[in-house]
């Protein structure tokens, strides 16, 4: 903010609140004086009018006394009427009262009581000879002058008062009673005098039971004697204390004892706030009452507060007008001083009005001007700073910008890495194997939920325990021997079968692996273990291989009985047969014997599907073995003068292969193509070492010149029972199960089986073995 | 003379086994279930004994387990119906020499595997 606007603005507020301050004086002030102004106003009026109404009533009472006691009253009150001048008398006594009425334009009525009661004259002869004996008039007409209060004339039909006075002889004896009666017409218009304090301002009477005397500012004549005028204004000025002191003291003497107190602000007749005071008037008992509406009282006081607001912002403009400019010139220095300051640091100050000057402001602009220059003399060095600082701040923030983009790039991964991770967890957690994680020394250290499962023991019963307590049936010595030097010695992952026992006893089997995780300098961090219930999977292999031991053994044995007896009938145990009967035998031999290798093949392939066979490699010469069922299957191959050839390279290596599942691959291979080669066809036989092969392997190949595999149906060749059409021809008894054994077992040991052939040229089926051999299969059989 | 105890359930294939036998000329007796044949191996000397595995009353494992116990040093060459791998390799970790699977074996090499382990 500019020092000229602080210079302004200080003034101005200063100015205003001294003002404000002294205005709130001045109204309040004159606020209250034009209120006792109204006050004194008000009083001096009605004092004034109830004295005018004093001296009216004492006039008038006079004028009673006077016509009471003239002569002629007198004589015409003491003459008798049968007396001969009573005519006379009478006659002038009417001249008397009409001259009396017409005196007076006020006077409404004029007559004469006698000291009976009875009205002897009157301006309306009518009247004559009416009783007033119970009158007031009459009844304190007798003692003194008496003015008789306001009442409505039932003769007149208006409202008028009337005064009696008594006539008396010289003896001061009473003769009777003289009455004139007004209109009160005068007292309205004293009354109604206006002040001009405002167009409220109204005064009235009252009489002693406070209804109206004269018309009322707002209800007009309608009120007279009709309308009470109960207010507080009323009943101040009838309270005894007020009253009696009028009568003894006067009014001025009342007001400067009260003081205040004779003002009433109250409301009026209409319900209206009004500021009055009032008057008493002891003659008649009436009320004199004056009153002002309070807002006529505040619409005064608001003028003369406008008035002097009008002064007040009058003045204000003139003083803020010469305010600014005389701001305005004084800091006009100090402005130009800063101007020159903003638009360029680098000059001296050369302004015209500045250097010559004597006052302080011509000092400020010398130091400045020194100052300047060894200002600009450091900032040039400063700058040249700056810039070598500013291309090394640039490269750095160039560093920093690729950082930057890297962290965020890492940030973004590691989101990524989260939310991957609260995956895994969420997968763990759920898992339905029991997962449990351990530090080097076996305490758990996380298990998930199934746990409770498998176990019944809870997350919470595990943690920081050693994992060993979960295992509740004792393991022999090697197991654990075996366990630690694989896990924690080789490092390697251990994988075994145990039997356990859960929370609640129930002994289960499970198949658990155990893996070593090793940080990055290959030392363990901790343990996974994966445990799995599979004591449902080894009910049913109990289950199964109790199945297949009773179906070989319930099939078996009658079959032995049949082979062992055929075969001692032909051996001539049972004495010498007619060559008829050793052909017959021959027959059930045959036929009992593929039952033998039926029942053998149906168990195999029950082993196969169920993969429960076990594959058990030893070091085997596969050459040996193939001979030992060439040998075997001589005798067949012979009976249809097969040409038989058998080759096979001299570099045959000692594999690790299952005796026994080598053996029926051969032997199946070598009775297909003895049984689908036809008579004096030709059957190759061969082995050999393929070496240079991502895979090196032995080759077996088993060539024949049979009835080879009709095109449509070769896809279908290794299907379980199978048999292709031609086949199904030339021998009816086929299992179609022999290439379907040989390819399960070459898929389960990592060889494999493929062919060549075309229908009515023969087969080559070719076999391979993988030279790293077989890999060991744990399982309850083996086949046969 | 040699003599020999054939422990199978099945009367057709014992009765096989004793008419070979005696017609090569071995002393041979039959013991129809597994009590028997643990009875008889325990009260008799014998110079082989022929174990059939699957009997009623005592399966032959459970025979050739009483017989070692027993201080048994008789050999006993089993001829059973179980063809697989886990019943030879129980009855050979037994000290049976010799498995027969009788569904596959003529009964002359059962015989003849008699003679010759009897002469040797």
């Amino acid at each position: 903010m500019k020092i000229r606007t602080k210079i302004v603005l200080i003034f101005i507020s200063v100015f205003v609140l001294l003002t404000i301050s002294s205005g709130i004086f001045v109204s309040i002030f004159t606020t209250s004086s034009i209120r006792s102004q109204v006050y004194s106003y008000l009083y001096t009026n009605v004092e004034s009018r109830a004295e005018h109404i004093r001296t009216f009533l004492n006039d008038e009472k006079t004028t009673g006394v006077v016509l009471a006691g003239a002569s002629v009253y007198r004589d015409f009150l003491k003459e008798s009427k049968t007396s001969s001048q009573y005519a006379s008398i009478k006659e002038k006594i009417n001249q008397r009262i009409k001259r009396t009425l017409d005196a007076d334009s006020s006077i409404v009525k004029v007559f004469i009581i006698d000291k009976k009661g009875v009205i002897v004259a009157s301006s309306n002869s009518l009247e004559e000879g009416k009783d007033y004996s119970n009158d007031v008039y009459f009844t304190e007409g007798k003692e003194h002058v008496y003015i008789k209060d306001m009442y409505m004339s039932p003769e007149l039909q208006k409202v008028i008062y009337g005064i009696s006075a008594p006539v008396l002889d010289d003896t001061g004896a009473l003769l009777g009673i003289s009455v004139v009666e007004y209109d009160p017409i005068d007292f309205y218009t004293i009354v109604k005098a206006v002040n001009g304090l405002g167009p409220t301002e109204e005064s009235f009477l009252i009489n002693k039971d406070k209804y109206f005397l004269t018309p009322s500012l707002f209800y007009g004549d309608s009120v007279i004697l009709k309308m009470k005028n109960d207010t507080k204004n009323a009943s101040d000025c009838f309270d005894p204390a007020q009253t009696q002191y009028v009568i003894n003291s006067g009014y001025a003497k009342l007001r400067s004892v009260l003081g205040n107190k004779v003002f009433v602000e109250s409301t009026d007749y209409r319900g209206v706030n009004i500021v009055g005071t009032h008057a008493y008037i002891p003659e008649t008992g009436w009320c004199l009452i004056t009153k002002l509406d309070k807002a006529d009282v505040i619409q005064n006081s608001d003028t003369i507060s406008l008035i002097f607001f009008l002064i007040f912002g009058g003045s204000f403009i003139v003083f803020a007008i010469s305010l600014i400019f005389i701001s305005r010139k004084a800091t006009k220095p100090i402005q130009d001083l800063s101007e020159a300051m903003k638009s360029d640091r680098d000059e001296y100050f050369n302004i015209e009005l500045s250097m010559d000057r004597k006052d302080e402001i011509g000092d400020l602009y010398r130091s400045f001007n020194k100052m300047i220059g060894s200002v600009k003399k450091s900032r040039e060095e400063i700058e040249q700073k700056v810039a070598e600082q500013t291309q090394t701040i640039i490269e750095k923030q160039k560093d920093l910008e690729e950082q930057k983009n890297a962290l965020i790039n890492v940030l973004d991964d590691s989101k990524i890495l989260v939310n991957d991770l609260a995956k895994f967890k969420l997968a763990v957690d759920n898992a339905s194997d029991l997962i449990l994680i351990t530090d080097p020394d076996g305490i758990v250290l996380y298990a998930n939920k199934a746990i409770e499962i498998i176990t019944g023991f809870k997350e919470k019963d595990t943690i920081g325990k050693k994992a060993g307590t979960l295992w509740r049936l004792p393991m022999s010595k090697p197991f654990y021997e075996e366990l630690w030097k694989t896990i924690k010695t080789e490092k390697r992952t251990y994988q075994g079968e145990i039997k356990n026992r859960k929370k609640n006893h129930e002994i289960y089997d499970s198949k658990i692996s155990i893996s070593p995780v090793l940080d990055e300098n290959n030392e363990i961090k901790f343990f996974v273990g994966i445990q799995t219930d599979i004591t449902h999977e080894k009910e049913i292999d109990r289950a199964k291989t109790e199945f297949v031991s009773l179906a070989s053994h319930q099939l078996r044995t009658p079959l032995t009985s049949i082979k062992w007896y055929t075969e001692m009938l032909l051996s001539g145990d049972g004495g010498e047969m007619t060559p008829a009967q050793k052909n017959f035998v021959n027959e059930i031999s045959d036929s009992n014997q593929r039952m033998v290798q039926l029942v053998n093949a149906l168990l195999n392939v029950s082993r196969l599907d169920m993969g429960t066979f076990a594959v058990d490699p030893e070091p085997l010469d596969i050459v040996q073995v193939a001979e030992v069922v060439i040998r075997e299957q001589e005798h067949s191959i012979n009976g249809k003068s097969q040409k038989f050839t058998f080759t096979h390279s001299d570099n045959i290596p000692t594999i690790s292969a299952d005796k026994n599942l080598v053996r029926i691959i051969l032997q199946n291979l070598l009775s297909n193509a003895n049984k689908y080669t036809p008579k004096e066809g030709s059957i190759t036989l061969s082995i050999e070492k393929i070496e240079n092969d991502p895979k090196p392997h032995l080759l077996i190949q088993c060539i024949d010149t049979g009835c080879g595999i009709p095109e449509p149906q070769k896809n279908k060749i290794f299907q379980k029972l199978f048999r292709a059409d031609n086949a199904r021809t030339i021998d009816t008894e086929g299992t179609g199960l022999g290439l379907y054994i040989i390819k399960s077992i070459l898929d389960e040991t990592g060889g494999s089986v493929k062919f060549e052939s075309a229908e009515g040229k023969g087969t080559t089926f070719t076999i391979s073995i993988p030279l790293s051999g077989m890999p060991k299969k744990d399982g309850s059989k083996g086949l046969t | 003379m040699k003599r020999v105890l054939i422990c199978e359930d099945e009367k057709p294939l014992a009765r096989a086994v004793f008419l070979k036998l005696e017609k090569e000329g071995i002393f041979s007796e039959i013991a129809s279930d597994g009590e028997e044949a643990l009875f008889m191996v325990t009260k008799n000397k014998y110079d082989l004994i022929l174990l059939d595995l699957m009997m009623p009353k005592r399966d032959g494992f459970s025979v050739l387990e009483e017989a070692h116990t027993a201080g048994i040093k008789t050999e006993f060459v089993v001829m059973s119906n179980l063809s697989q791998d886990v019943d030879e390799k129980k009855a050979k970790s037994m000290g049976v020499k010799k498995y027969f699977v009788k569904s596959n074996v003529p009964i002359s090499e059962i015989i003849d595997y008699v003679k010759t382990t009897l002469k040797s």
